[in-house]
């Protein structure tokens, strides 16, 4: 019985520490697909970061209120291996298979509609987009990646740029 | 330690963690999940209360989101849910069917189509009809309201619109007239052997006032009303819940009608912005058709039949009807033999 019981607090463990989780510690950034300049967590958390509170609206009018991000702005991200110009975009892919893609002017501009928290729309001041580690001082929820749009206001912005679960960046130049 | 006291710490063990992994929603009997295309809300809630009304022992729970979204709930994102209902019924097929198959069979249960909404206030609102309608939004000091065919498919259907009225008015350069220079990279149309094809960019940015870009046609009726635009693209029974006034185009374009091409070819959208690894984003112009499912992961399998059942029923029909939106006299399902029995009676099979 003794060896049952702790076979069962065995599998409660690794269900408790793994099973509840998405992704983990060994999550890695691709910058312009080479494996090469992949990164961990840890090195995302050691590039300068910035803080700041952001809420989304989806796409049926629902709002989630501002909450404190921390996280590295998707400019340092591009930066490590890109030069920005007014043609760079930057692709975001999701472990579960959304993608998303920044022109200039959202991912350097902060170029987003904004709203209040009733849902009409309002204009904000200076928007930054991170990629978020940090979520009201846990754990990201729907992490340990996710896009955030950020702003000393706290901005509300559409969800659709709000990508989860982030697994891969790429960079992409894209004809005007 | 007791057999008894090691049974019930056994069970703990294995079911709290069990429990917390599972997530929030997920339906318990005497609640039903419903989850809905962003313009089903209103019919929906005026369903719901109907349902509650006649079965007060059962709660029905809404969630809304795009379609494609709605889908992906359930097939990818780990959700549970006991109905599924879409604005495009060929989703379910394309998402759900298949090898790891999570559902079999979709009812098309109502029909709708797109059209012009606008305010008493909208520029040149005493002068807009049917016949002149694409010179009056292509006007440079009117705003037009545009819902982003890469997040909405009331967006990719509004291209297919204009493109089918280049036919229908005779004007080749319709499409460009209305979107001219407006974004950054440019909508393009491809003539291909058997298909005109709208060619959508990655990246989509106004850089004009004449349109306004927003990422659902939801969106654009706060602006509409708040005077910010003056016409946009719009479901008709949306238009008509929030008290807009709504020109309605030729069957021949709306996306009302059985068949539409031009001159034998289909009308396509090709949108370069790949949203879901599981979709591939092309989409040809047809008719507008609701769908409903129940998924085979749904946990009240009883509660999503009678839901449904009451869906399909007169009583529910005239619910909808209310809602302004075009219930089917005689809905239509794919697979009549995997139906649940109690919502054969109501379909037909095509």
């Amino acid at each position: 019985m003794k060896r049952l019981l702790f076979f069962c607090i065995l599998i409660v463990i690794i269900m408790s520490s793994s099973g509840c989780l998405s992704g983990g510690d060994d999550v890695k950034i691709n910058l312009s697909g080479t494996e090469e300049q992949a990164l961990t967590l840890d090195d995302i958390k050691d590039l300068p970061y910035v803080e700041g509170y952001g809420g989304r609206k989806n796409s049926v009018g629902q709002i989630t209120l501002p909450v404190p991000y921390k996280g590295v702005p998707l400019t340092e991200i591009y930066e490590l291996d890109h030069e920005i110009t007014e043609d760079s975009a930057i692709r975001i892919i999701a472990e579960d298979g959304y993608i998303a893609t920044f022109s200039y002017n959202q991912f350097v501009l902060g170029d987003f509609v904004t709203y209040d928290e009733e849902g009409n729309e309002i204009t904000a001041g200076e928007l930054t987009i991170i990629l978020a580690y940090e979520e009201d001082g846990k754990d990201v929820i729907d992490g340990p990646l996710r896009v955030v749009i950020i702003g000393p206001n706290g901005p509300i912005t559409d969800g659709h740029w709000w990508v989860r679960y982030v697994s891969e960046i790429e960079a992409v130049n894209i004809e005007q | 330690m007791r057999r008894g006291s090691c049974i019930i710490l056994l069970a703990i063990l294995v079911l709290v963690p069990a429990s917390m992994c599972i997530g929030g929603g997920d339906s318990e009997p005497n609640t039903i999940k419903v989850i809905c295309a962003g313009s089903l809300v209103a019919p929906f809630e005026a369903i719901e209360q109907g349902f509650e009304q006649k079965y007060p022992g059962i709660d029905v729970l809404i969630e809304a989101h795009g379609s494609i979204q709605v889908i992906r709930q359930v097939t990818e994102l780990g959700q549970t849910a006991d109905v599924l209902a879409v604005a495009d019924f060929s989703l379910i097929p394309m998402l759900m069917y298949g090898e790891d198959e999570q559902a079999s069979w979709y009812i098309k249960f109502a029909t709708n189509h797109l059209g012009i909404a606008y305010t008493e206030g909208s520029a040149y609102s005493d002068e807009i009809n049917v016949g002149n309608w694409p010179s009056i939004i292509s006007r440079e000091d009117v705003l037009l309201g545009f819902s982003d065919p890469r997040f909405d498919a009331s967006g990719y259907r509004t291209l297919m619109i204009l493109q089918l009225a280049e036919a229908a008015y005779g004007d080749e350069d319709l499409l460009e007239s209305v979107l001219g220079d407006s974004f950054s990279s440019k909508i393009k149309v491809e003539f291909e052997e058997d298909a005109i094809v709208i060619k959508v960019p990655e990246i989509l940015e106004s850089i004009s006032d004449h349109i306004v870009l927003r990422g659902s046609s939801i969106q654009l009726l706060s602006l509409l009303e708040a005077g910010a635009i003056d016409y946009a693209f719009e479901y008709e029974n949306v238009s008509r819940y929030y008290g807009l006034l709504f020109l309605e185009l030729p069957s021949s374009i709306d996306l009302s009608s059985d068949v539409f091409a031009v001159e034998d070819k289909a009308v396509a959208v090709d949108i370069g912005f790949k949203r879901f690894a599981s979709v591939t984003p092309y989409f040809i112009a047809q008719k507008t058709f609701y769908g409903v499912t129940i998924p085979n992961s749904s946990k009240n399998k009883d509660g999503a039949e009678l839901f449904v059942d009451f869906l399909l029923s007169e009583e529910g029909k005239a619910i909808l009807e209310g809602t302004y939106l075009n219930a089917m006299d005689q809905p239509i399902t794919d697979n009549y033999d995997g139906l649940p029995t109690s919502l054969r009676e109501y379909v037909g099979e095509g």
